[in-house]
């Protein structure tokens, strides 16, 4: 017979604080993440795994401190991947590097093969998060974007990564974002997103892209800008004759610091309720 | 009928695997009146174009003159190789195929040698004297069509390209998450394309001969049809999401031709893709599909190993030329599916990969 079934089986190592690694590789870039799997199965039926991408501070711990013990009590499990500053200095943008695939990799080896996960991303992470999601929206349950510096707009007219329009320049045959991004906009349109970012994190710092088209279009700060994401998504949906499932919340007394909006404003708490 | 006992120095066929080989029990003498899927015990006369058989435990066996050998009747299509019909002449028949298939060769191509040929001893029966067929241990037959999107790979020839184009896009829908279904819909019993659909990670892998059939040439296209659907509906029960599948041969092809004049069968369709090996073929299948009411997701094959029959083709054309790679990519085989699904609002977009 040569019918047959494959079997999955999550590839792991052993590590600290019951996390176990894990080690992706994209074109020979090497991807290392924690990863919790649940004892027991979810407290509910639906419980998806979660995925939390670090900003550019590469934070990972931070990320894995806020949700791992809950998602440990919950059943859930939890995977935090650390793109490393000298492998991955621009992970947040999929062209010329690939990180969505050293995620799909370490999506595969964690056992998540065939299932949605919740995304989660802050600052940086957020970027990568819902540029994966577009081009991998049958893999996302919920897309949690925390506080991006700026979005890739569900708006053709606008030349990627700030839309999904290709540009005049671009050289054939290159892997092209924008056009695959735009074959999909309509399953991505119809996720449920939800937006965070601190109500103090209106400060224009060094991290922060600045550029005179992308502060007209998206705003001036990350709190600006994601009020415009929610309304060009709105739109882009209802363009589409979808109804849009995303909501925003604006963290009280909370800057741009991951830690600080998962403390002082339940960040993680609130993922982990899924919004 | 005569008592028989299995020898396990037969050497028993990839397109007979699905008989079990503990079920004979008699040797009926009568190979004149074989039909195609009808088991064949036969004795290696001459080793001449196959000198090998694929073996049921799936690997190749060197073939040798006296070599007692199990396998199908069955006719073959391969313009490239033979012609062959479903006919065992007593005096000796040919070896159309070293996946299994013993019949009458009609042509071969002038690159070919003579076929291996075989002194057919007697057809295989079961304890009640019925000649063992592969049709009688084929997947069960379902009226209704499966749910699950399916991707079809069709080209202009053999050796355009349609098994490397399959097998890309099963690994790149694999990588990116789907449970992929690898199929092969028509053609001839081979290992080595159900092989590669397995090691490029497919959930579920089968072909024509899992629904009976030990070649597709020659078959009634509702008995094609009704093979296609249980491969399909057997996917489905295996929890498949996707299914990617090869029609073999060119749409030239007489059952390919009907596949794809079958309202029914198109209907089926989430969408295809077309293989072929330069821009002039191009042209030439995506006019021939347009006939049908079809237009090609992409255009893939030896064409995609060009960059400038590539721009050729996507000038002539308007479809977006994929290579290898690109398909393998997890991004563009999942645009392609979406595309597939009709999820596209957008004019079409370029799908082009590295």
């Amino acid at each position: 017979m040569v019918m047959f079934a494959q079997i999955d089986v999550p590839v792991l190592g052993e590590g600290e604080h019951g996390a176990r690694r894990l080690l992706a590789l994209a074109a020979g870039r090497r991807l290392p993440s924690r990863l919790l799997l649940p004892a027991r199965a979810g407290l509910t039926p639906e419980a998806q795994p979660l995925v939390a991408l670090h900003g550019i501070s590469r934070n990972a711990r931070a990320l894995w401190l806020a949700f791992a013990p809950q998602a440990a009590v919950e059943g859930r499990s939890l995977l935090v991947p650390r793109f490393a500053k000298g492998v991955w200095p621009r992970f947040q943008q999929i062209g010329a590097a690939r990180p969505d695939l050293a995620l799909l990799d370490l999506f595969q080896q964690a056992g998540f093969r065939g299932r949605r996960v919740d995304l989660f991303g802050f600052s940086g992470g957020a970027q990568l998060a819902h540029r994966f999601a577009m081009l991998y929206p049958h893999r996302v349950a919920t897309l949690h974007l925390a506080a991006p510096g700026w979005y890739t707009l569900p708006d053709e007219g606008m030349v990627w990564p700030q839309g999904l329009g290709t540009g005049p320049t671009r050289r054939l045959r290159l892997f092209d974002a924008a056009a695959l991004s735009r074959l999909q906009l309509r399953q991505y349109l119809s996720l449920r997103v939800r937006l965070w970012v601190g109500a103090q994190d209106t400060t224009r710092d060094d991290s922060l892209r600045q550029t005179a088209a992308l502060d007209v279009r998206q705003g001036r700060t990350r709190l600006e800008r994601a009020f415009r994401y929610a309304e060009a998504f709105e739109r882009a949906a209802r363009s589409m004759a979808i109804v849009p499932d995303i909501a925003l919340t604006v963290l009280p007394d909370c800057g741009h610091d991951f830690t600080q909006c998962d403390r002082v404003g339940g960040l993680g708490a609130r993922v982990l309720r899924n919004g | 009928m005569t008592a028989f006992t299995p020898s396990t120095q037969m050497k028993w066929a990839f397109s007979a695997r699905r008989i079990p080989r503990d079920l004979v029990a008699g040797l009926d003498p009568d190979v004149a009146a074989a039909r195609a899927g009808h088991l064949i015990l036969g004795r290696v006369l001459s080793v001449g174009q196959h000198g090998r058989i694929q073996l049921a435990e799936g690997r190749p066996a060197t073939l040798y003159p006296g070599d007692l050998i199990v396998m199908p009747c069955g006719a073959r299509y391969a313009p490239d190789q033979f012609e062959g019909l479903a006919e065992i002449d007593p005096d000796g028949c040919d070896m159309l195929a070293g996946g299994g298939c013993l019949g009458r060769m009609v042509w071969r191509h002038d690159k070919m040698k003579t076929p291996t040929r075989v002194q057919p001893v007697g057809r295989l029966t079961d304890a009640t004297g019925r000649v063992l067929s592969t049709g009688d241990f084929a997947l069960p037959q379902v009226g209704q069509a499966a749910g699950i999107p399916l991707i079809v790979v069709v080209g202009t020839s053999m050796n355009s390209g349609k098994t490397t184009a399959t097998v890309a896009l099963t690994h790149g829908l694999t990588r990116a998450g789907w449970a992929v279904a690898a199929l092969k819909g028509t053609g001839t019993g081979s290992f080595g394309d159900v092989n590669d659909y397995a090691d490029a990670g497919a959930a579920f892998v089968g072909d024509f001969t899992d629904a009976g059939m030990v070649t597709t040439y020659l078959e009634p296209l509702d008995r094609v049809k009704a093979g296609i659907r249980a491969l399909l509906a057997a996917a489905e029960r295996h929890g498949a999401t996707v299914a990617v599948m090869e029609i073999a041969d060119g749409i030239f092809q007489k059952e390919t031709a009907a596949l794809l004049a079958d309202a029914d069968f198109v209907a089926g369709m989430s969408g295809c893709v077309f293989a072929c090996g330069d821009a002039v073929a191009a042209a030439g299948g995506v006019t021939v599909l347009a006939a049908q009411g079809m237009r090609p997701l992409c255009l893939t094959g030896l064409l995609s190993c060009s960059p400038m029959a590539s721009t050729e083709a996507e000038a002539m054309t308007g479809v977006a030329v994929v290579t290898r790679a690109g398909l393998m990519d997890p991004a563009v085989a999942s645009g392609l599916l979406a595309k597939a699904q009709g999820l596209v609002t957008a004019p079409e977009a370029a799908v082009a990969a590295a």
